[in-house]
């Protein structure tokens, strides 16, 4: 049977697109072509195949009249052309091939398509290996040659392992060599100290030296970036802490250091020291040093009772009525201290005025400076007796601290006869000796009599050094403390501190490490209790109350304040 | 089904495995309570990437042992079985090493990819579930060389019987079994689309025409027989005609279960095309997450 065809070029091949179709599985899809060139034929197998011409093995030839070209069993044969065609060719089919090969004529599996999962897989790790390391890494020594990142490009902040704290952000931003500085290696200490300056390590260098410690600890191993907002939670594992200090009286002993291994009953935790100053002569701010608590007294030189202050019988507040803790104790700013307390603002304000004739209600004594008192005295009697012009009296308004009701001076003294100015020196000596000796300045203050004749050089007063903070080192947060065990205002003062019980001003009124703990536990052993926990008497446990936990960054802090930063 | 016996190997051993190996990531996780920020780099988060990692890389290793029939390491359907539901364990035992931080970065990426390998094998899963069943309703018990067979009869008795008709009739036939396509590229296998074609001689004669017309389903063929039926004049060439009906009709038939086969087999395995490629994306991620974690320190 004869065919007509009009093609540019014969196919040859198993697939049904092929001009001309030979089935087999030696017959490729696509296994040759034939194309006119320069007036023959030119045959041309496709890459890797070869056919046979002339009973020659080839993968490309020149076809003359005559040639027989074999593919797979199938014979072609290269006629003479009729008239009108460029060429013929004879088609003899191999009749052995079988139903079996038949299949092979057609792609009807995915692994005959151009896809292929081991070309996509090449593409896929090449994308990766390219875009997610060497390009970062090439900016990476764009960076360190001071060139930016290319545009469109990925950098090394494809490696950030998170979002940065917003601080650091804010200032080193998309510079992740700001930090890390070398590969392979931490973030070095340097880089944060580059920024941080001041801050104090947790030992000092001459404390590491005599503590027998090599280096100090790295910063990151406590404070871990990438972490967004969170970075704020300095990693706070007691365990780090007790690792070092749960042996730490004997680790270092020439720091002085105490044993802690927790927060909880059974001494895990020592008691509590209070810091005090040791005040000399050449040393007026004192150097501080350390007393336990329990013996511990306060050498404030003044004279205070808060049990008399808290009796309504007697001391009532401005307003009347008992006394308030808060009356004289004001919470600072930052909520964890007081403000300081003053004679002005603290001890004055209606109750404690320094006036101190009852003809004169309205002169007040200076607060502070003992000879100014003393001539204000004295300036007061002499205007008192030379002034011709009488003085109107007014009620006694004074209170308390006149601990023995003594007579006025006015009262005491037989009416002077003498020269106006003898009689007022009298007076004035009469109630400076009043003032040191029996009532006023006596009242609250050490009082130092030296006898001196002079009486300006006779009184000294004690300095007055009340201890702003007992625990320097310690963090509390009163107003996280005014409410508590369902109470709050001075009953919620008193759950710590034992005021109405306290008749003098040694008595310290502090809360020992029990005290705490019958509200506190370290997470280690909150987690071992139950919920509600009821341990009978133990004085850290109370039927039905839940434990707050806390950690030791709840009280303590890490980097000492105020001390020089190891770099200075 | 085979598949069925895979899922649930030895009373589904994997599972039971898998689900154990995750309660016990879960309770290395959340030992990161208290002090510790749960994320990546404590060491709990190394205990569990390191796992997830070795998980992966051992995943990986089916496709190398499903090449090697003759592995004394197991059988092949153990393999598969562990391989799923490993597989699944693997994504909930990464999402506890990241503790469930996912930003724009290569760790993430790597994250991504891992789930995607994870999902593309779902799809695999649930290919082998149901395609199975619809290749037997297709085929029955034959085999696709069985299919063949019975076309390359068809086509030969085809052939002889136009032979018996006139020569149009004969091109015709020819041109349509020449011009049969099954299968062709992977859009073609998949949707099964028809691209044959045959040689119609009352197109040829137009001008500037390669007489081909389209022939979806071997329908236009059957209907360009048939429609000689009726002007057919004499007795033996009118049984010829309607013997030829008969076979180009059974062809037909073969032919629509044969591309059913082609599409069905193609969707048994499209979704290796995704898996396997993923995968290895997903390992070179995995390098690049584990180096440049090292790398920044």
């Amino acid at each position: 049977m004869d065919s007509a065809l009009s093609v540019d070029v014969i196919t040859i091949g198993s697939a049904a697109a092929n001009t001309i179709q030979l089935l087999g599985r030696a017959v490729a899809l696509t296994h040759a072509t034939v194309r006119p060139a320069g007036g023959g034929l030119r045959l041309r197998c496709t890459r890797g195949q070869r056919v046979n011409v002339n009973s020659k093995s080839c993968s490309a030839a020149r076809l003359e009249v005559g040639d027989e070209i074999v593919i797979g069993g199938h014979r072609l044969v290269v006629l003479a052309a009729p008239a009108g065609f460029d060429c013929a060719l004879q088609l003899e089919a191999d009749p052995n091939v079988d139903s079996q090969e038949y299949e092979s004529s057609f792609r009807t599996d995915l692994s005959q398509t151009r896809l292929s999962a081991r070309t996509l897989s090449w593409l896929f790790l090449s994308l990766a290996l390219v875009l997610g390391l060497l390009i970062p890494i090439h900016m990476v020594h764009r960076h360190r040659g001071g060139l930016p990142s290319a545009r469109g490009l990925p950098d090394d902040t494809l490696w950030s392992a998170g979002p940065l704290s917003p601080a650091h952000e804010h200032a080193a931003g998309r510079s992740c060599g700001t930090c890390h500085q070398k590969f392979f290696a931490d973030v070095k200490d340097e880089a944060c100290l580059g920024c941080h300056r001041d801050t104090n390590d947790h030992v000092l260098k001459a404390h590491r030296d005599l503590a027998g410690i090599d280096k100090p600890q790295r910063c990151g191993s406590c404070h871990h970036e990438h972490l967004g907002e969170q970075f704020q939670q300095v990693m706070q594992d007691d365990r780090l802490c007790v690792s070092c200090h749960a042996s730490g009286a004997q680790r270092f002993a020439k720091l002085l250091t105490q044993n802690v291994s927790g927060f909880g009953p059974g001494g895990l935790h020592p008691q509590f020291n209070v810091t005090f100053r040791r005040i000399s002569p050449g040393d007026p701010d004192g150097k501080p040093f350390r007393q336990p608590l329990v013996t511990a007294l306060e050498q404030s030189n003044l004279k205070f009772s808060h049990a008399q202050h808290l009796n309504p019988d007697k001391v009532t507040s401005r307003g009347g009525g008992p006394m308030s803790c808060s009356e004289c104790h004001v919470l600072d700013a930052d909520s964890d201290r007081f403000k300081p307390m003053t004679q002005e603002k603290t001890c004055a304000m209606g109750c404690h005025d320094l006036n101190f004739d009852v003809g004169a209600t309205d002169r007040h004594l200076p607060h502070g400076n003992v000879l100014d008192a003393m001539l204000v005295i004295e300036d007061y009697f002499t205007r008192k007796y030379v002034d011709p012009k009488p003085q109107t009296v007014r009620a006694m308004t004074r209170r308390l601290p006149d601990l023995d009701r003594v007579p006025s001076s006015d009262e005491a003294l037989t009416p002077c006869n003498g020269p106006p100015l003898m009689c007022a020196r009298t007076r004035a000596k009469a109630e400076i000796e009043n003032q040191f000796i029996r009532r006023g300045c006596v009242g609250c203050h050490v009082v130092g009599d030296t006898k001196a004749e002079d009486i300006h050089e006779r009184f000294t007063i004690e300095r007055v050094r009340i201890t702003e903070r007992y625990f320097p080192v310690a963090k509390f947060s009163h107003l996280a403390h005014r409410v508590q065990e369902g109470v709050t205002g001075d009953q919620a003062c008193e759950k710590c501190h034992a005021a109405r019980q306290s008749t003098r001003s040694q008595d310290l009124l502090l809360p020992d490490v029990e005290r705490c703990l019958r509200c506190h536990l370290d997470s280690q052993r909150a987690a071992k209790m139950p919920l509600e926990v009821s341990m009978g008497p133990n004085p850290l446990t109370h039927p039905g109350r839940k434990i707050i936990t806390t950690q030791c960054t709840s009280c303590h802090v890490y980097h000492p304040a105020g001390v020089p930063s190891p770099q200075s | 089904m085979i598949f069925h016996a895979t899922l649930s190997y030895r009373q589904l051993r994997y599972l039971w495995i898998s689900l154990a190996l995750v309660a016990c990531a879960a309770a290395v996780f959340v030992t990161q309570s208290g002090g510790t920020i749960a994320r990546g780099d404590t060491w709990q988060g190394y205990t569990l990437g390191t796992i997830a990692a070795l998980l992966m890389i051992w995943l990986a290793l089916l496709g190398i042992r499903k090449r090697k029939y003759a592995s004394p390491l197991g059988s092949v359907q153990g393999w598969t079985s562990a391989h799923i539901y490993l597989g699944l364990a693997v994504v909930a035992i990464a999402t506890l090493h990241c503790a469930g931080r996912f930003h724009d970065n290569i760790h993430t990426y790597a994250y991504v990819l891992m789930c995607a390998v994870v999902l593309t094998g779902i799809v695999g899963i649930v290919c082998y579930l149901s395609i199975p069943g619809l290749l037997m309703d297709n085929r029955g018990t034959r085999s696709r060389a069985d299919l063949f067979a019975e076309l390359f009869e068809l086509d030969k008795q085809a052939r002889n019987l136009s032979h018996d008709c006139d020569a149009e009739i004969a091109a015709v036939v020819q041109s349509s079994i020449e011009r049969t396509v099954v299968g062709g590229g992977v859009w073609a296998q998949l949707m099964g689309l028809d691209r044959s074609f045959f040689e119609d001689p009352d197109r040829k004669s137009a001008r500037r025409s390669t007489g081909l017309r389209r022939n979806v389903n071997q329908d236009a063929v059957l209907a360009y027989v048939s429609s000689r039926l009726p002007g057919a004049y004499r007795q033996s060439e009118a049984a010829a005609l309607q013997q030829l009906v008969v076979t180009l009709s059974r062809r037909q038939s073969v032919l629509r279960r044969v591309r059913r086969d082609v599409q069905l087999q193609g969707w048994l395995k499209i979704w290796l095309y995704a898996h396997i490629p993923l995968t290895v994306a997903a390992l070179g991620t995995l390098f690049v997450h584990i180096l440049t974690t090292f790398l920044d320190g």
